[in-house]
């Protein structure tokens, strides 16, 4: 079906949902009545405030008998099913949970979707807003692109069904509690007719925590507390930085209303359309939603003569825009690291010096997440509003660009130093290490992120103009040394020395690479009470060493024989073989700090210095003082 | 733009690279995606548009085509995404890369080994552990099927050991203890190398066992110029889901529908032996 073609007749939609307990997450989800020709909650007669609720927002109320019967711990299956037995057969249900929140225009787009009444429907994903501001702030601010949890199979969360289909009754034999009679449920429709609706919604508070029956703390204290509204300053906020000679790049439309606010204060609104509002839809089911939205923004906007239609993220849009030209780039999308990390550099030469990047989701407490994004990237706001709004001035937009543009990758063909960093835990450490190093080196260096890439790392690669690298972790399998001998396989550097996060730098490493001269690789003895036959704070080798290769191969062998000490054993083996160059112990040394040998390049880090203790020794703390001035410096 | 993360081992990078550049290629996007090690052409810069957003993220794996409501099959690949396409995911279908060896030989293009097969060499793959891809969580909510054995079997490459004329038998191998015990034999030469230096051999022979799903050899057989692979397809082969519909109930006679299809429909590619 196509958006073209005539609207398929009105349906009736029941809602049903089983809330007990729960009345603070049913509070702040009852908006959805509106979506619903009836809505029917079951719970049970204790459960005076659910009924509260019930009767203020207009929902039937259905006292359960089943719910505990037999000493179930929470029969939710039985539960649904006796809300089931009292709707309409001739009509839609949809299932919620009391924690479900869906689109405003829910009803709207789901009366244009074509529904067949042997299917199952589900819907394409849910974001959890675990804390009450992080719910009341996404639910005025559709959509939901962002942070979206999807699941392999339509789960119970929400489903939508016709009663008088042939699977119209939840499964209670395959539990006692709210788990798996949904599964159950989901896996008797044949794969087929399990479709999915394209809609998002939010979910107050954590998933899958109150299985057999509420076991989590209040979403909020009382009434008043969950009635809450943050005021909405986008107009002040938009007065404050608009004028009759301002203007403005809106990078996310959706809502018409925020763009024409836009267009009452700014001379001029280039509107980028950043969630596809006008993309090519791959579904049939999201090609009608398309037309619904695309419509409905097109109707609000209409009239505006300011405004452009909303325009492709692209490079050509962009091109179109002169340099210097803008006063305000104004994200509307809630900030999201990756997100912004890519675009801030191709839009701040956009911006006139001394302009402003404007967005909300900024407050460091209630919303860390994304305040954090912005604190990173762009510093904190000079100016904030109480709806969590914000603009930061940036003085010198061009330069920043030029911080925060990714450098090509480069294959460098000499030596370099490589570290490698597999999380957040190995950040502080590393840097310390790698400011130690450029006392003594100011040749290329290397920093790589192995498995999840570490934001602060990468930002702080960018300040510190050393080369970053996000690589893959090959196995959740693995153990960390063996994952991290892989990563290293990533080296741009004919002759690699790595570094590991933990140590500290006391004179130039080029005595290391001088070791390299006839070898493919060196490795070093190992002193003090070393159980490895060499230490591994630091080896290097040229790229495609067979030595280096063989210690991975041999490292994932005794994978299944050693385990976590794979490494350790490969390293002990080829050691016990000779067919790893050693060379005499001194470089590198693992031993007690108040005992190092004065050759010593590369020094390990104490345990105790290893678990974040690096004041302990005055060289560390010296190293991580001057490294922390220049990270407090302006970006 | 379309934008490769990496994920798993070497042979899987070897998938996402080429998947992501192929696309890049032919809808004149901009192609981001980190060099391989050890292949200098992939380094080469692929410009075309870019887009910084929306933001569309591909895993190639069914359940996700599920929710966009599209197969990621060749034709509807045809069609330029309009938005910044990530791929992070496995990518492992023959078809994908079919008709295309001429530049995939080129981009993959990399130093011969130093010591390459013998005309007379036949290469036994042998692998314990099971492919990575086949770990990945949310393709269904069931469990993968069990790799009881390491595939091939040993009575099945006695067999071919004894039926194929050769000059040296090289096991590549990561359990060369048990692969070199039970075909001794035939005085086997056992090779434990890494990913990058198996494969790199392995495309230089003539003629190889493998199996399909190990990404590596994969690529290595695929590349190659071998004139008989014996490949071990271990997925059962002409069953028919239980399940009716386009996309199957997720796995379908212990195969995980969508992914991964690597078997090669060519007449070198021998799954009867």
């Amino acid at each position: 079906m196509t958006g073209n073609e005539t609207a398929p007749a009105p349906r009736k939609i029941q809602a049903l949902t089983v809330s007990v307990n729960y009345a603070d997450f049913l509070e702040c989800i009852a908006p959805n009545v509106k979506h619903f020709d009836r809505w029917l909650v079951v719970t049970h007669e204790s459960d005076l405030r659910t009924q509260e609720v019930c009767r203020r927002w207009g929902m039937e109320v259905l006292l359960s008998r089943r719910l505990y019967e037999g000493g179930a711990a929470f029969h939710k299956a039985a539960a649904l099913n006796e809300g089931l037995e009292v709707l309409d057969k001739e009509a839609w249900v949809a299932v919620i949970d009391s924690d479900i929140l869906l689109p405003h225009d829910f009803r709207e787009r789901l009366d244009a979707q074509e529904l067949l009444p042997d299917c199952l429907y589900g819907l394409g994903g849910r974001r959890i807003c675990r804390t009450l501001h992080e719910f009341s702030t996404l639910a005025a601010a559709e959509p939901w692109a962002d942070n979206l949890i999807y699941t392999t199979f339509v789960i119970g969360y929400f489903n939508l069904f016709h009663l008088s289909g042939e699977r119209n009754r939840y499964p209670e034999s395959v539990s006692d509690d709210a788990s798996t009679y949904d599964v159950v449920f989901s896996d008797s429709f044949p794969a087929s007719q399990r479709r999915y609706l394209p809609f998002v919604c939010l979910h107050a508070g954590d998933a899958s925590q109150n299985w057999r029956g509420r076991v989590t703390d209040p979403f909020f204290e009382d009434q008043a507390d969950g009635n809450t509204r943050l005021e909405d300053c986008t107009a002040q906020a938009a007065e404050g930085l608009g004028g009759s000679d301002k203007t403005v790049a809106q990078i996310g439309c959706y809502r018409g209303g925020f763009t024409a606010l836009l267009a009452r204060h700014f001379r001029h609104v280039t509107v980028i359309d950043h969630w596809g509002l006008r993309m090519t839809s791959p579904s049939p089911a999201m090609a009608v939603d398309a037309v619904i939205l695309e419509s409905r923004y097109a109707r609000e906007t209409a009239g505006l003569r300011n405004i452009t239609p909303p325009l492709p993220h692209s490079d050509e849009a962009l091109e179109a825009i002169p340099d210097g030209s803008l006063d305000v780039i104004w994200f509307t999308a809630e900030p999201e690291y990756d997100f912004f990390l890519t675009s801030l550099p191709h839009w701040l030469p956009k911006l006139k010096p001394g302009g402003s990047i404007a967005g909300g989701f900024y407050e460091p407490v209630l919303l860390p997440g994304p305040s954090r994004v912005v604190e990173l990237l762009l510093g904190p706001p000079d100016v904030t509003w109480p709806d969590f709004r914000w603009a930061r001035v940036v003085m010198n937009p061009q330069a920043l660009a030029e911080k925060l543009m990714p450098r090509p990758p480069v294959e460098h063909g000499g030596r370099g130093v490589l570290y490698a960093g597999a999380g957040e835990d190995d950040v502080e450490a590393l840097l310390v290490s790698f400011s130690s190093l450029r006392r003594h080196w100011q040749g290329p260096v290397c920093i790589l992120s192995a498995g999840e890439e570490s934001p602060s790392l990468r930002l702080a690669c960018i300040r510190l103009g050393v080369d970053f690298r996000h690589v893959p972790w090959v196995s959740e399998k693995y153990p960390d040394h063996l994952n991290l001998l892989h990563a290293l396989e990533w080296s741009p550097f004919a002759e690699t020395l790595y570094i590991a996060a933990p140590t500290l730098v006391r004179s130039s490493p080029e005595p290391l690479f001088h070791a390299l001269q006839g070898r493919d690789a060196v490795f070093f003895g190992a002193q003090g009470r070393n159980p490895l036959p060499v230490e591994t704070g630091a080896f290097a080798w040229r790229r495609g060493s067979p030595v280096i290769d063989m210690l991975r191969a041999l490292a994932t062998t005794f994978l299944t024989v050693s385990g976590r000490r794979c490494f350790e054993s490969a390293l002990a083996g080829m050691a016990e073989e000779g067919t790893l160059p050693v060379l005499p112990p001194g470089p590198v040394w693992s031993g007690p700090a108040r005992r190092v040998p004065p050759e010593t390049c590369i020094q390990e880090m104490p345990r105790l210095a290893q678990a974040g203790a690096l004041h302990l020794l005055p060289e560390w703390e010296e190293e991580e003082q001057a490294l922390i001035a220049i990270m407090q410096q302006p970006f | 733009m379309v934008e490769v993360r990496y994920r798993g081992s070497f042979g899987d990078n070897l998938f996402q690279y080429c998947f992501g550049r192929l696309l890049a290629e032919r809808w004149g996007h901009r192609l981001s995606a980190l060099p391989l090690p050890r292949f200098p052409n992939t380094a080469e810069s692929v410009p075309g548009r870019t887009y910084l957003s929306p933001l569309q993220s591909w895993s190639g794996l069914a359940v996700e085509e599920r929710q966009l409501g599209m197969l990621l099959r060749e034709r509807e690949m045809t069609t330029p995404v309009r938005g910044r396409l990530v791929l992070y995911g496995w990518f492992q279908r023959w078809e994908y890369y079919r008709g295309h060896e001429t530049a995939l030989r080129r981009w993959l293009a990399t130093a011969p080994p130093e010591e390459p097969a013998a005309p007379g060499d036949l290469a036994f793959c042998l692998r314990s552990r099971r492919p990575e891809a086949w770990y990945e969580g949310g393709m269904h909510s069931g469990q993968p099927p069990a790799w009881k054995v390491p595939a091939p079997s040993m009575e099945s490459l006695c067999r071919l050991a004894q039926s194929t004329p050769h000059d040296r038998l090289i096991l590549l191998t990561d359990s060369p203890l048990r692969a070199s015990g039970e075909l001794g034999d035939f005085k086997p030469v056992v090779k434990n190398l890494d990913s990058f230096a198996s494969w790199n051999w392995l495309r230089t022979c003539r003629r190889m066992a493998i199996t399909v799903c190990h990404p590596a050899e994969w690529w290595a057989a695929m590349l190659s110029d071998a004139e008989e692979i014996f490949a071990l397809d271990p997925w059962p082969a002409n069953t028919r889901s239980s399940c009716a519909g386009p996309y199957g109930c997720g796995w379908m006679g212990g195969r995980p529908l969508g992914r991964p299809e690597l078997r090669v429909h060519e007449p070198r590619w021998k799954y009867d032996w």
